[in-house]
């Protein structure tokens, strides 16, 4: 393996592919910056240019195009507070506040460092641990993605840890949200009100942009000077670089770093969870270790490193399922195996046999992809955040009315979404306004998809035991994410009663 | 207490907060038209735990109103400015109305340089109107061009 990573590595610096892992990830980063418009969107534009590329080619270009689309993702979560990309959505917790206090500069640098750290330690994860990971993942069933997502969703008590009621309440609408349309099981269809375009459910994207951007932008109109007076600070002449301090403070923390990827490794592997829910885990994860807990939601920087470091591993670990057994683990991978299939080359051990130099050097160049994330975010993404920062309010809120459009719309091609965004949002403005966090409810139309599946599949599954629910609570891994779901929940509330408490003796 | 958390002088936010996610719920449980079972545990746990939850808020936001003021979210706006609220619905659900009617690139140009001239401060002249019309044709036409012929994602049509 060794004398086959050499090589790989050696073939990655030769000029022509550095030049792909370059386009790739340049077109990457500019796609994953457009709401609406994912990594799989741009994979799939790229599709047609890869037949007319050499195996090792065009896979290298979709590598690289994958690791730019989920780094560019936070660029527009951070500045306009508009995922490109569902892997972004926490980023844009403590991103955005960021940015309203003059940071964005700083946010930038730090999901840099962060999405290249993320980046290579996935694709480490990918070489190192395939095998293992690919096996520990076939033993994940119904009862266990069903606990995962209950996992993610043990984040409401972090988000909103000072109204847990109103974080729940946040978390149940967007469950509900995530159950119109057709029924995973039986296929009926649910709470549709007698609209045809509701049938196939509220498109994940449409919510996003409809509870994260719309809001954002009638603070924006309602309210044009208080934009300007946030970025006073930073749109306002030559400032000291701040490039050193911020990649010293990321690199100060490395266990935040390291552990997210981790985290986005193992649960990238698995097929059906990705990046949309790693990039939560991570963020939950951090802020429960964090020493500052209290400042997550108000602009602290570990609060983007962490979900951006667990999306960018993310990449890597999702090729595990995909290169060893075949499952494509998220859309992205699945465009990504069928230029495997269109080149005649079958996923599984054979893949790093017989075709071990091929394949080693695709796995090399996702973190080649990584690490060109450094000059071409540092230049580009700075000058997207500058440009953001200076552009007038009058000219910015159409501007990002406009992509909200096209992120809207392109999803089914309706415009009826578009209506369905500006919506949602209006209702997201009046929710914030009662005090139940727009985050709480994205969260739950995230994860309502894979806990209603895992529910009902896992009960059809165990049908034949009398009381086929306490399968929920026997199996090994299941009882470990339960485990899991009572620390991430408890914790948070412990760690809040104790700070009442010291504040408590203080006075 | 701060102004904005009160809705009139004697109702809580709390209590407000959870009427409406009562009268949510109440609206999803009217239209629960499934027969299979499997398809009704999952939306019939949420509805019945939202109602509950909601009664929660009611019921704190009636007995300890000052507690419930303080439980105040950090992330909810200080003050809502109707007036500016009233202007940014009006102005996103005309565009969206637009669009429909006039597709992407017509209902774009129109209605960018509408919400920029409305975000202006001081009188308008007419030089200020020149200026925002040309940057909203340059803009949108640019974005028009860039999704429509260079990424092909298609947007809506318009009616020529």
């Amino acid at each position: 393996m060794f004398d086959s990573l050499i090589g790989a590595v050696a073939q990655n610096l030769s000029p022509g592919l550095l030049l792909l892992v370059l386009l790739g990830v340049t077109g990457g980063m500019v796609m994953g910056a457009m709401p609406g418009l994912s990594a799989t969107v741009g994979l799939a534009l790229l599709l047609p240019i890869t037949f007319t590329l050499d195996a090792v080619s065009g896979l290298v270009l979709l590598g690289a195009c994958y690791m730019g689309a989920i780094y560019g993702g936070s660029f527009t979560s951070i500045l306009v507070n508009a995922p490109g990309t569902p892997s972004s959505i926490a980023t844009a917790f403590d991103g955005y506040p960021m940015t309203r206090q003059g940071r964005s500069e700083e946010a930038i640098i730090a999901v840099t460092i962060a999405s290249v750290v993320g980046g290579v330690i996935g694709v480490a994860g990918l070489i190192l641990f395939a095998p293992i990971l690919a096996n520990f993942v076939l033993n994940f069933g119904p009862q266990e993605y069903f606990w995962l997502g209950i996992f993610g969703l043990a984040m409401i008590a972090s988000l909103a840890a000072k109204s847990l009621v109103k974080g729940f309440i946040g978390g149940l609408i967007g469950l509900l949200i995530a159950a119109i349309g057709i029924a995973p099981v039986g296929g009926e269809v649910r709470f549709d009100f007698g609209f045809t375009f509701l049938q196939g459910g509220i498109p994940l994207v449409v919510a996003l942009i409809g509870f994260f951007t719309i809001p954002a932008i009638i603070d924006m109109i309602s309210d044009p000077s208080a934009r300007r007076a946030q970025m006073m600070d930073e749109g306002s002449g030559p400032r000291p670089s701040i490039l050193i301090p911020t990649a010293r403070r990321v690199l100060s923390r490395p266990m935040n770093l390291i552990k997210s990827a981790i985290i986005g490794t193992v649960v990238g592997a698995l097929p059906g969870a990705g990046g949309n829910i790693a990039n939560l885990i991570a963020y939950n994860e951090s802020r429960r270790t964090s020493e500052n807990p209290e400042e997550y939601g108000k602009g602290e920087i570990d609060g983007v490193v962490a979900p951006e470091s667990a999306n960018n591993a993310v990449v890597g670990g999702g090729l595990i399922p995909l290169l060893t057994l075949g499952i494509p683990g998220a859309p992205p991978d699945a465009i990504i195996y069928s230029v495997l299939l269109l080149q005649g080359l079958r996923p599984g051990a054979e893949l790093f046999t017989d075709q071990g130099s091929l394949t080693f050097t695709f796995m090399v160049s996702i973190a080649f992809a990584a690490v060109m994330m450094v000059p071409v975010g540092l230049v580009a993404g700075r000058a997207l955040q500058r440009s953001v920062v200076n552009t007038p309010t009058r000219y910015l809120a159409p501007a990002v009315i406009l992509l909200t459009i096209v992120g809207a719309y392109a999803v089914r091609n309706n415009v009826a979404d578009v209506l369905l965004m500006v919506t949602l949002g209006l209702i997201g403005f009046g929710l914030r306004y009662l005090g139940i966090p727009p985050a709480t409810i994205v969260l739950g139309i995230v994860l309502g998809v894979i806990v209603e599946e895992g529910l009902v599949q896992g009960l059809l599954a165990s049908s034949d035991l009398a009381m086929p629910w306490t399968s929920f609570f026997t199996r090994p891994i299941s009882l470990v994410i339960i485990t899991m779901i009572i620390l991430g929940t408890v914790w948070p509330i412990w760690a809040n009663y104790r700070q009442r408490r010291q504040q408590g003796e203080q006075q | 207490m701060n102004p904005a958390r009160r809705i009139g002088s004697k109702v809580s936010l709390e209590t407000v907060c959870g009427a409406v996610v009562l009268l949510a719920a109440a609206v999803f449980w009217s239209q629960r038209g499934y027969t299979n079972p499997l398809a009704g545990y999952f939306p019939n746990t949420i509805l019945l735990a939202m109602a509950a939850m909601a009664v929660l808020l009611i019921v704190r936001g009636i007995v300890r109103p000052s507690s419930a003021e303080d439980d105040s979210d950090a992330e909810a706006p200080a003050e809502v400015r109707l007036g500016g609220l009233a202007k940014a619905a009006v102005l996103l659900a005309v565009w969206v109305l637009a669009l429909w009617f006039l597709g992407y690139l017509i209902s774009g140009i129109v209605m960018f340089c509408v919400v920029s001239l409305s975000l202006r401060e001081g009188s308008l002249n007419l030089r200020n109107v020149l200026v925002d019309v040309v940057i909203s044709v340059v803009v949108v036409g640019g974005v028009y061009l860039a999704f429509t012929n260079l990424i092909f994602v298609p947007l809506p049509p318009g009616p020529f």
